[in-house]
């Protein structure tokens, strides 16, 4: 058989890091190739080689060469990868919500006769051909073996055929030759889920090539014909499904084995004091809902949350800190907590180092005194200057306890009044830090708070943390994509993932327990 | 159970009150103007439809912008202001009749659709504050056609129909007059009573009906319900209207004291089908496209700046051609005012006939231009008859223009708060 694609040795950094490191794979017509990966192992900056995406141009282009049909080439824009077959079905569904099903599976290739007007003017006054669209767009469903009402806006539609549709829209351009499929699975219901990858065969068996990039192992196995596993870059694995099962691919994508002794709090015990208690949480956090989240925190201890991208881990966090509309119930130090309105938690004692630290964690405009004090002010009315019903800002009352904060994080200054907006990353997010700790909270919450950062940056605020947590008994919870990152730190990590709590392991449980539970199959204990 | 059903009722209530609010709102206040000016049915029925005719391709001008998600076209100003300087570059050639006004379309034709592409060219830089950009853009044109018109006009550009200079020969007259033969020469063309027009176009429409049915049936296809649905209900308009006519005298003397001009109405409908013509073809598709979602039309590889453009110009040209029907009806403009108010008024009666920035059709067109300028008409009778003063419905006219503005904006708002309350509502 001839190969269809060939992933040629690709190489791609990003400013000097290194996130692509000598991908090389082959596709045939009619296969089913998976991609597995952690986040940020590199296959959405593969899949944007691919299709040419501006972020690569823009960051110095990549190295190796994609040899396609036999020729190398050099994928411009999305354009180049449609006129050469390549098409891509997204996680987030680009379909117009106003239009019907035949004319999104038809857009922009509709059908056309030619006007009274179109025969003297521009070819754009030619009129659609309704009857010949619908025809069309049924036929393309009818191929994946689905029955949907061409006719009916998208809008109508169950959210499970909009993933449908978005691939028939694909298979009807008759030069397909290969489809990408960006984690189809993620929004669909088991049933669904089934139907697709009956669907997807279908289209395989056409002698279509199918990249498959999924988190559902039990997909993967079913599905692919063979399988390539992404780790930090590096491709690690490229057999045949049936050489392989599901726990040697969850072992291969968290790979890295862990040192015992670079784990700061294994088995450190503590007494069922509960400081939190988290029940039937549902946020709805736009591309992180969680549905139903349930969780212990124990006074003292560093909690991690854990999980992949887009499965609700961050809302939980930002649910109780009343950043976005949630339902269900939180009792702080058993009292309950009204967590829909803004400032309660503060006021209560908790702080928070949001994900966000140019939207919501920092004022950036501001100097670094202003910024480190500014919740301090708000929750526990310190730096102030009171006259009577106004107050005012008192710079000199903050300045001790700022420049204290700045040595202790080593924050790289010029002093308390440096705009914040001037400095890296890495002191950005110890500014943060320092706002919350100078509130004096009880619990802390830290979203992602090595993300961005370099890694000297990065240690030295995992080292905090834990500092913290020792000398003054601040309790931690800490969201992080970065698993390794929590097990260093961590006396216990929950795993979110489909926006509920899958699991609960120790720091030092084996990587498999973790990938599986990543993966949505339930396991481990508490 | 119950208590979610009626609350699912009362959702679906409370929306089709907000989604009608402008609307209703103001047929109440025109029900209740019409009963407190206490004018003779003939002189309403007759104002109302002489302002139909003058106004209603400005507002159908609005339309495509809509579909392509850029809210209302506030520049439409400029396409009024080509108008004008056609209609005064033909004056300037003492032109007269219906060729001063060919003439004065055909300036104003590459005017417009310069225009447009410069004012798409900057949408396209501004994108999402199409609307304010618009505003403001008409009024720094404003400034320029002030300039040229009023200070250039004599002394750089020559003028040599002295007539329209001012006595020390610099800046254009104003109010500028269109002479004896040029004032409604499109409408002289063919008038007709309006009783004999509404029976003519109900026919026509009857006739279309029929004659589609009759197609099918030629061809063997199936008969579908739009058609049969829409012959019936034209039969049935028709025998109501018969019945109106036949059952009123001072109904019928009304529509037959007044009447219609046909050209203009013709150049309405022809306005009318190339709009219903270009929502079928690839451009009005795209065009659709563009303004649903941005970033998945151009995914998709529609180059959606270049439709921008493209709607924004149809939309300028056809306000060119609206002002010219209005200028032509009324018979002078004030040359350096007349184009300031056409695009709030314009978008003040869309808005009236119920559409939103997101949604316009030629209903909402028609019913807005009906209910927007009865208002018109009898709110300074309504306060006369009232409050004794004129000056009162004049004040409330003016005011309930820019009011109608700031809640149907307002609304639009708020309606999309409701939906994602009901979307939430729904997701438990």
């Amino acid at each position: 058989m001839d190969t269809l694609l060939h992933f040629k040795n690709i190489k791609k950094s990003f400013s000097g890091n290194v996130v692509l490191d000598g991908v090389d794979f082959k596709i045939q017509p009619g296969q089913i190739v998976a991609l597995a990966g952690e986040n940020g192992a590199g296959k959405s900056t593969l899949m944007n080689i691919l299709f040419g995406m501006n972020v690569i141009a823009e960051t110095g282009g990549y190295e190796g060469e994609i040899i396609f049909e036999g020729k190398s080439v050099k994928v411009q824009s999305p354009l180049d990868a449609m006129e050469l077959g390549i098409g891509m079905v997204h996680q987030e569904f680009m379909l117009l919500p106003g239009f019907t099903v035949a004319r999104n599976i038809k857009l922009n290739r509709e059908n056309l006769i030619p006007s009274l007007i179109s025969r003297i003017t521009p070819k754009s006054y030619q009129m659609l051909d309704n009857p010949q669209i619908i025809k069309e767009a049924a036929g393309a469903l009818g191929r994946l073996g689905m029955e949907i009402n061409p006719e009916v806006t998208v809008d109508k539609l169950p959210v499970g055929h909009m993933q449908f549709v978005e691939i028939a829209r694909e298979i009807d351009k008759s030069n397909l030759k290969l489809l990408v499929l960006d984690e189809p699975t993620a929004v669909l219901t088991e049933s669904e889920a089934e139907r697709f990858l009956k669907c997807i065969r279908k289209v395989a068996d056409a002698g279509i090539a199918v990249i498959f990039i999924s988190h559902r192992l039990d997909e993967v196995i079913q599905l692919a014909d063979s399988v390539v596993i992404l780790r930090d870059g590096q491709m690690v694995f490229d057999e045949k499904t049936e050489n392989t099962d599901k726990h040697q691919i969850a072992e291969l994508m968290v790979g890295r084995k862990l040192e015992a002794e670079s784990l700061m709090n294994v088995n450190r015990s503590f007494e069922e004091d509960i400081i939190l208690e988290i029940k039937h949480l549902r946020v709805n956090m736009p591309g992180e809902r969680s549905r139903d989240v349930s969780l212990k925190v124990r006074r003292g201890e560093i909690l991690g949350i854990g999980g992949l991208a887009g499965h609700g881990k961050t809302s939980i966090s930002n649910g109780i800190f009343g950043m976005y509309p949630a339902r269900g119930s939180v009792h702080y130090k058993g009292r309950p907590l009204s967590f829909g309105k803004i400032g309660e938690a503060l006021n209560q004692g908790m702080a928070f180092v949001s994900e966000d630290r140019k939207g919501v964690g920092l004022l950036l405009n501001e100097s670094i005194a202003l910024n480190m004090v500014y919740t301090d002010m708000k929750v526990n009315r310190r730096f102030l200057k009171k006259y009577g019903f106004f107050s005012q800002f008192d710079k000199k009352s903050a300045r001790e306890v700022v420049e204290q904060m700045i040595q202790e994080l080593d924050i790289r200054c010029t002093g308390p009044d440096q705009i914040v907006g001037r400095l890296s990353g890495g002191n950005q997010q110890k500014v943060c830090m320092a706002r919350a700790l100078i509130t004096k909270p009880e619990l802390l919450f830290v979203s992602e708070p090595t993300r961005g950062i370099d890694i000297g940056a990065k240690q030295l605020l995992l080292n905090y943390l834990v500092k913290i947590n020792k000398e003054q008994g601040i309790t931690i919870v800490v969201t992080s994509s970065e698993l390794n990152e929590l097990r260093t730190i961590c006396d216990r990590i929950a795993i979110i993932g489909s926006g509920v709590v899958q699991g609960i392991l120790a720091p030092d449980a084996p990587n498999v327990d973790f990938a599986l539970l990543m993966s949505g199959e339930k396991g481990g204990n508490t | 159970m119950s208590s979610e059903k009626t609350s699912k009722a009362g959702v679906f209530v409370k929306k089709l009150l907000i989604n009608n609010a402008v609307t209703l709102l103001f047929f109440v206040i025109c029900i209740a103007g019409i009963i407190l000016a206490d004018q003779p049915m003939s002189y309403i029925i007759g104002e109302i439809s002489s302002r139909l005719f003058r106004n209603l391709i400005l507002i159908l001008a609005l339309l495509v912008p809509v579909w392509a998600g850029m809210g209302m076209n506030f520049s439409i100003v400029l396409g009024a202001m080509a108008a004008q300087i056609g209609i005064i570059v033909s004056t300037n050639f003492s032109l007269s009749g219906i060729a001063c006004l060919v003439v004065s379309f055909l300036v104003s034709i590459p005017l417009s659709l310069l225009f447009g592409n410069l004012t798409g060219r900057l949408f396209n830089q501004t994108k999402g504050q199409e609307m304010i950009t618009g505003m403001i853009l008409g009024f720094f044109a404003k400034g320029i056609y002030d300039l040229v018109f009023m200070f250039l006009c004599g002394p750089v550009i020559p003028v040599r129909n002295e007539s329209l200079l001012l006595t020390n020969g610099i800046g254009l007259t104003t109010p500028i007059n269109l002479d004896n033969a040029t004032k409604s020469a499109i409408n002289k063309i063919w008038m007709v009573s309006l009783d004999k027009a509404v029976y003519g176009v109900l026919f026509l429409i009857l006739l279309f009906f029929a004659a589609r049915m009759m197609g099918k049936m030629i061809k063997k296809q199936k008969i579908s319900g739009r058609e049969s649905s829409g012959l019936l209900a034209s039969v049935l308009v028709l025998a109501v209207f018969y019945l109106l006519c036949r059952s009123s005298e001072t109904f019928l003397f009304a529509l037959r004291f007044t009447d219609v001009p046909i050209a203009t109405g013709i150049l309405i409908v022809i306005v009318c089908i190339y709009i219903t013509f270009l929502s079928k073809t690839k451009l009005g598709s795209d065009i659709h496209a563009v303004g649903q979602s941005m970033p998945i039309a151009v995914s998709m590889g529609i180059p959606a700046d270049k439709i921008r453009i493209t709607a924004i110009m149809i939309s300028t040209l056809l306000a060119a051609l609206g002002q010219l029907i209005f200028i032509q009806d009324i018979g002078n403009f004030t040359t350096y005012t007349a184009h300031e108010n056409v695009g709030t008024f314009s978008i003040a009666a869309l808005l009236v006939g119920g559409a939103s920035i997101k949604k316009a059709n030629i209903g909402h067109a028609i019913l807005g231009a009906l209910l927007f300028h009865t208002m018109f008409i009898i709110s300074p009778l309504a306060g006369k008859n009232l409050f004794d003063n004129a000056q009162l419905g004049e004040y409330f006219r003016v005011f309930v223009c820019y009011a109608v503005i700031a809640v149907a904006l307002a609304l639009h708002a708020w309606k999309s708060v409701l939906a994602r309350r009901v979307e939430e509502g729904e997701e438990e």
